[in-house]
């Protein structure tokens, strides 16, 4: 999943991306969302915690902003590198 | 591994309270704290940090304008501080240490698998004579050097493995056949009548027989002979070869039978007084555990016990069970005759059925029911079949009853 501002600055490292086989979220820096079933998700590539209460979680991409919805959300890991989310997962949004 | 590394380091979970909680979380992050497990209650957030951390958060609680303090301290760290509080009771789990460590130096348990005619008590003993019991220092056991003497000194074992584990000292055996063992161990043998009766089928594979069917024959008579005469072209004998007589014989014949049983019997009537008590044996010394002990002039005694293990393969010399003492008067009673009957049945199929793991089988039965005085008897014929013949060894001396000069001629062994 790769979010970015601009659509033309985006497609074109997509372009540049696909052409040398390289992964979109190093190049394009998007935030790389996995999820496990509906209890956990990992998140890459983020800045920042915008927002944090049980039912949603609010961060701060490098280009959008992820928002997870939920039940009893916990954060299960919080550092420079990655964010592991545990909880009833009920939707991802990725907002402007 | 992380969180049992975060255990060995140490750490606490703290509240956060205030409006800046994300940004106190985000600049944690970006400064390399790490901080996990972050949930919200209410108002506050929870969340763990290492203990080296949080002497690190000081500033950035400042700066975010939240609020922390510690909810719940884990890690060694912590424990080893409440340990050294009791200082007897860490000394006790030490020294239960390291018994426990001193204690697997032993055997504590015996298992033996595999015997059918060689008891387990007489594999003790000879365990015992070689100094080889319940608490012997494993490195004093050379299970190749037993296994050598096993062998040795018991013939019947074709295969052994004496193998230890842990406490126990575990011996495999597997134990000749011994129709086999009979017959192989012979250099030559011949097959004679167990008891008087009638040839009721021969058929020999080796030898030669020496009736037929329907002969009458006597204890001890020869059936089949494994000394086999050579004759030469010319039809005279030139030679004896010997063999293992080999032939399935059944004989027939009949024998009496007679059982009793009286009428008037002890019986155990239990009063319905019973206790338990609860014992512990450790090494040879046992401790009975018990309130009241009352005095029971006939009492039932039950056994339950178990040998302490803390996983498999490590057993401690520590048993413990109970003892169940069940209170009985003994009274006379007249007993049913139909009871009686059934039970003197019972013995006659025992009987049978012992005759049959002897090669003996039952043809026909002709008992019936009497009475003698307070007796309830059962007798009769039994018409029987024996199929497990006599194997004598046919020896040396043989050669005595073979012409003088043929006896060199003689052929060694079986032709097998």
């Amino acid at each position: 999943m790769k979010k970015s501002n601009n659509p033309s600055k985006t497609e074109k490292k997509e372009h540049l991306a696909d052409l040398f086989c390289l992964p979109h979220d190093v190049v394009c820096g998007a935030s790389n969302v996995t999820v496990v079933g509906s209890m956990r998700v990992f998140i890459e590539n983020y800045k920042g915690i915008l927002e944090y209460n049980n039912e949603e979680i609010l961060l701060q991409g490098k280009h959008k902003k992820i928002k997870i919805l939920g039940h009893c959300l916990k954060i299960r890991t919080y550092n420079e590198e990655e964010m592991v989310i545990d909880g009833g997962i009920e939707g991802i949004l990725f907002m402007d | 591994m992380g969180s049992f590394l975060f255990y060995i380091k140490g750490y606490v979970r703290i509240r956060v309270t205030g409006y800046g909680v994300p940004r106190f979380v985000n600049i944690c992050s970006k400064r390399g704290i790490r901080l996990w497990d972050i949930e919200k209650q209410n108002d506050l957030y929870l969340t763990n940090i290492l203990i080296s951390d949080f002497y690190k958060i000081r500033e950035i609680v400042r700066k975010t304008k939240v609020k922390a303090s510690i909810v719940s301290k884990h890690g060694l760290p912590f424990f080893f501080a409440r340990m050294s509080a009791r200082k007897c009771f860490v000394a006790g789990a030490f020294l239960c240490f390291f018994w426990l460590l001193y204690m697997k130096n032993f055997i504590w348990a015996i298992e033996i698998n595999g015997n059918v005619s060689i008891t387990d008590n007489m594999i003790l003993d000879y365990l015992n004579q070689n100094n080889i019991e319940m608490g012997t220092r494993i490195e004093h056991i050379e299970t190749e050097e037993l296994e050598k003497a096993f062998r040795r000194d018991f013939n019947d074992i074709t295969w052994i493995s004496v193998g230890q584990e842990g406490t126990v000292l575990t011996i495999d055996i597997k134990e000749r056949d011994v129709a086999l063992y009979e017959e192989k161990d012979m250099f030559a043998s011949s097959l004679y009548a167990p008891n008087d009766g009638v040839v009721t089928s021969i058929v020999v594979r080796r030898g030669i027989a020496r009736v037929k069917e329907g002969d009458a024959v006597t204890e001890g008579q020869l059936l089949v002979d494994g000394i086999l005469p050579i004759e030469k072209t010319d039809g005279t004998i030139g030679g004896y070869r010997l063999v293992n007589a080999d032939a399935d014989i059944t004989i027939s014949y009949s024998d009496t039978y007679a059982d009793k049983l009286s009428f008037y019997g002890e019986e155990k009537a239990y009063t319905g007084e019973q206790t338990e008590e609860f014992y512990m044996r450790l090494g040879n010394k046992v401790y009975y555990f018990h309130w009241f002990m009352p005095k029971y002039a006939n009492a039932e005694i039950q056994h339950e016990y178990k040998q302490l293990q803390l996983w498999e393969h490590f057993y401690l010399p520590l048993w413990y069970g109970t003892k169940e003492y069940k209170e009985y008067e003994i009274i006379k009673v007249k007993k049913d005759k139909k009871e009686l009957e059934s039970k003197l049945y019972e013995n006659l199929e025992i009987f049978l059925e012992s005759l049959e793991e002897k090669g003996v089988q039952n043809i026909q039965k002709d008992v019936k029911i009497g009475t003698s005085g307070s007796m309830l008897t059962l007798s009769g014929n039994l018409i029987l079949e024996n199929s497990n013949m006599l194997r004598r060894e046919i020896n040396a001396s043989i050669g005595t009853e073979l012409e003088n000069g043929q006896y060199n001629s003689i052929i060694n062994g079986d032709e097998r």
